[in-house]
């Protein structure tokens, strides 16, 4: 069977790459597509997997992850269709890859200014949270008028004496529009700002895209005397590579039921079992801090 | 001396549209100079319209027809046609009224009712207290009173917190209705003293009363008949 | 002195053809209450919505008197000017609660709403002002954190109260704040109206069916009847002179 090169006609390419420059353009802003059939649902990845078709080219490396890990078969598949429709080398390597896509994780190897990552997005909207109707959430975002997000952080900390909120954290974009950086873990949020790279989320189901163009300042939404906290992992390492840095999933070891944590980031644990000292890299300080009650 | 209010040919006639269209005429006709520190008292047989007289000068009728022009400082006013807030502004500086009618706003306690017009005028709380308690007190009202609702107390009660109430600021044209009606001989007098102070003090008075009251009160006198004078 | 508010000609004309007001002209003055009185289909309602800046008049104009911005034509400005007004200065206190507040958030949540709109964002300062606002409305501070469907109407109505209080506005529309409530309730509500205005100088417009309450709480009335301005005057003039036959008919017919 033969495709076309990355499966898209070359019109549908163009189209979604029309809305990914604008979308770089207006950093932040989700940007309206047509979303095309791919041979995978909706809910699935198709919005990243478009935006990963509309840029490959064929001397591109494409690396796929799912939850950090290359090895999941999320990631396998989409591995595997990139390269059968688009004759790329493929990789699991972070620092080798031009373009990454991925679903939950930034990877913990920081990016450099020649690499792209993809984010697959399920649910675009951040003030959906808050607001059900589109043309509120509109107007929302025309005027900038974000206070009913700051009431659900208020709640929060109310309820729970700090902001709970575990993933997909809302950030405000270059100080203007308000975007869910798509369900990574919040420990992920600093690495969206200031970056090298380029950021593209997708979101198939929804028909949005919209980008992060490196060098953008992306905040965390936060109260002044209740600033933006990563989760911290403190006393825990990962078993297989002893890293205390990296963002870790709690696994069930073996069948006494004993519970351990490994790096989500499968390549770069692999790094660090080779070479402990193996840097993140990324330029500014992404340390969590200590949650409330440890302090 | 310039005289505080100056009233020309000042008319009041009611129409009851609900009654198809009655004309009821209270007064005409009406022409009188009151000067500072001058009672004016006007008589007339029951339901000649002396008290439409009074709440014309305070509007809370409105004239159909004259002028009521009152000098404060170097203002002067025409009451029959000035603009809401100046009657307002004027009503909170300048112009007093009290009926035997005690029109008090609920659950207000009687100290409250009383400083009410000083805060009114900017005088500062502790102030407009002291000086509500010492006109409560001047008019025999208990202190165990000050904090409770005049709804609550007697007629005679009732009245002499509504006179402290219109007493209690210095005005410039004071109209009294019947202030005495419902109080003992005693406590009368201790109204009637407390008005020869504000004539003193350069109030212009202008009192309709049915009780013989002492001479040296009024200065002059205002005969109302069917309506006009 | 300078008007708050100064309203000349407004009129409404709903987009199916239905006339809500027309040529309604008025002044409010600061610190005072205004009261508009009217039944249903007086048109005071489409007034209030027009000066709150939810309803798009046909004609007419506005003058506010904005503390932090100076005079503004109010239908003149645009979307985001009108809301930031909104937000800010001229605020709404609906007749019925479950139209006003968010019965998914706390009640010092809702009250907190119009300070984060405000671009309040210490939540220390943000919890004080609740706070204070709360006593000020005297609703019980322990109750901060309830969700408002654990409240009485009264209590949804202060809590309502303290968020159009929130940032101190210029001018509060109040829309018939005690329809509904018993009247030992209506009596107190009304009460802390009347002190708030005292208290906070805050100029008001109350729009109302009951002269009662207009008797209580306003020292100027404007009467409506079918769109129209039909009356405007000091209020005991109003209840006991009334000069049109609308005005005449109303007040006769009040119980008292």
């Amino acid at each position: 069977m033969r495709y076309t090169f990355a499966f898209l006609d070359e019109q549908s390419k163009r189209s979604v790459r029309r809305a990914l420059l604008k979308a770089v353009a207006i950093p932040g802003y989700q940007v309206p597509f047509v979303s095309r059939e791919l041979p995978i649902s909706y809910g699935w990845g198709t919005g990243g997997i478009q935006v990963t078709c509309a840029l490959l080219g064929p001397n591109d490396i494409v690396k796929v992850i799912d939850q950090g890990a290359d090895d999941s078969v999320n990631a396998l598949n989409i591995k595997r269709f990139f390269a059968r429709t688009a004759d790329v080398f493929t990789t699991t390597l972070t620092r080798e890859a031009t373009i990454i896509q991925t679903r939950h994780r930034i990877p913990e190897e920081c990016l450099t200014a020649s690499q792209i990552l993809v984010l697959q997005v399920p649910y675009p909207e951040p003030l959906r949270l808050v607001e059900p109707r589109e043309t509120e959430t509109n107007r929302m975002h025309a005027e900038g008028d974000y206070g009913r997000m700051y009431v659900a952080l208020y709640e929060d900390i109310v309820r729970h004496g700090e902001i709970t909120l575990p993933w997909q954290y809302p950030t405000l974009v270059n100080g203007r529009y308000l975007m869910s950086p798509s369900p990574i873990p919040r420990f992920d949020n600093p690495k969206l700002h200031m970056a090298e790279c380029l950021f593209l989320f997708g979101a198939g189901r929804e028909k949005r895209v919209y980008a992060i163009p490196p060098h953008t300042a992306v905040e965390s939404l936060a109260f002044d005397d209740y600033p933006f906290r990563a989760e911290s992992f403190h006393g825990r390492r990962c078993e297989r590579c002893g890293s205390t840095d990296t963002y870790l999933d709690e696994v069930i070891a073996d069948v006494s039921g004993r519970r351990s944590h490994q790096c989500s980031d499968t390549a770069f644990c692999l790094q660090r079992q080779a070479n402990p000292a193996h840097p993140r890299g990324w330029g500014h300080d992404l340390t969590s801090v200590p949650r409330k009650e440890e302090t | 001396m310039a005289p505080r209010l100056e009233v020309h040919d000042l008319e009041k006639v009611f129409t009851l549209h609900v009654l198809g269209c009655k004309r009821i005429s209270a007064f005409a006709g009406v022409s009188f100079r009151l000067h500072p520190g001058e009672c004016l008292h006007v008589l007339g047989p029951s339901g000649v319209g002396k008290s439409s007289l009074l709440k014309c000068l305070y509007r809370t009728y409105r004239p159909t027809a004259g002028r009521a022009v009152l000098r404060t400082g170097n203002d002067s006013v025409d009451l029959a046609s000035a603009p809401e807030p100046s009657i307002l502004a004027l009503r909170r500086h300048a112009i007093g009224y009290v009926s035997q009618f005690f029109a008090a706003i609920p659950r207000v306690s009687a100290l409250s009712v009383v400083a009410e017009p000083l805060l009114d005028l900017g005088t500062k709380p502790p102030e407009a207290h002291r000086l509500a308690r010492a006109m409560l007190t001047r008019l025999d009202i208990p202190e165990a009173l000050w904090d409770c609702y005049p709804a609550t107390f007697s007629g005679g009660e009732r009245q002499r917190v509504n006179l402290a109430r219109a007493l209690v600021a210095p005005r410039e044209l004071m109209l009294l209705d019947e202030p005495t009606a419902s109080l003992d001989p005693a406590r009368r007098e201790t109204v009637l003293t407390l008005l020869a102070d504000l004539k003193r003090d350069g109030t212009a008075l202008i009192l309709v009363v049915h009780d013989p009251i002492q001479p040296t009160l009024v200065d002059r006198s205002l005969l109302l008949r069917e309506g006009r004078v | 002195m300078t008007p708050v508010l100064s309203v000349r000609d407004l009129t409404v004309t709903y987009p199916s053809g239905v006339v809500g007001c027309v040529d309604v002209s008025f002044d409010i003055f600061p610190g005072e209450i205004l009261g508009v009185v009217g039944e249903s289909g007086s048109g005071k309602t489409s007034v209030l919505n027009a000066i709150a800046l939810t309803l798009p008049p046909t004609r007419g104009s506005a003058r506010f008197a904005s503390p932090r911005l100076g005079t503004q034509a109010l239908f003149a400005l645009n979307a985001q000017q009108q809301r930031w007004l909104r937000q800010r200065e001229i605020a709404l206190v609906h007749q019925n609660p479950h139209r006003a507040l968010n019965f998914d958030l706390s009640a010092g949540a809702n009250v907190a709403e119009a300070l984060l709109a405000a671009d309040w964002r210490h939540y220390g300062r943000i919890r004080a002002r609740v706070a204070e606002l709360f006593e000020r409305v005297e609703l019980d501070l322990t109750r901060m954190d309830d969700l408002p469907g654990r409240f009485s109407g009264g209590m949804q109505q202060r809590v309502q109260l303290a968020r159009a209080l929130a940032n101190s506005p210029a001018l509060l529309l109040l829309d018939e704040p005690t329809g509904g409530l018993d009247v030992s309730i209506q009596a107190r509500l009304l009460d802390l109206i009347r002190e708030l205005s005292r208290g906070l100088g805050t100029a008001m417009l109350l729009v109302s069916h009951d002269l009662e309450v207009v008797r209580l709480l306003a020292r100027r009335t404007v009467v409506m009847q079918q769109g129209r301005v039909v009356e405007a005057g000091v209020t005991d003039q109003i209840l006991e002179d009334p000069q049109e036959p609308y005005t005449q008919l109303l007040v006769h017919s009040m119980l008292t």
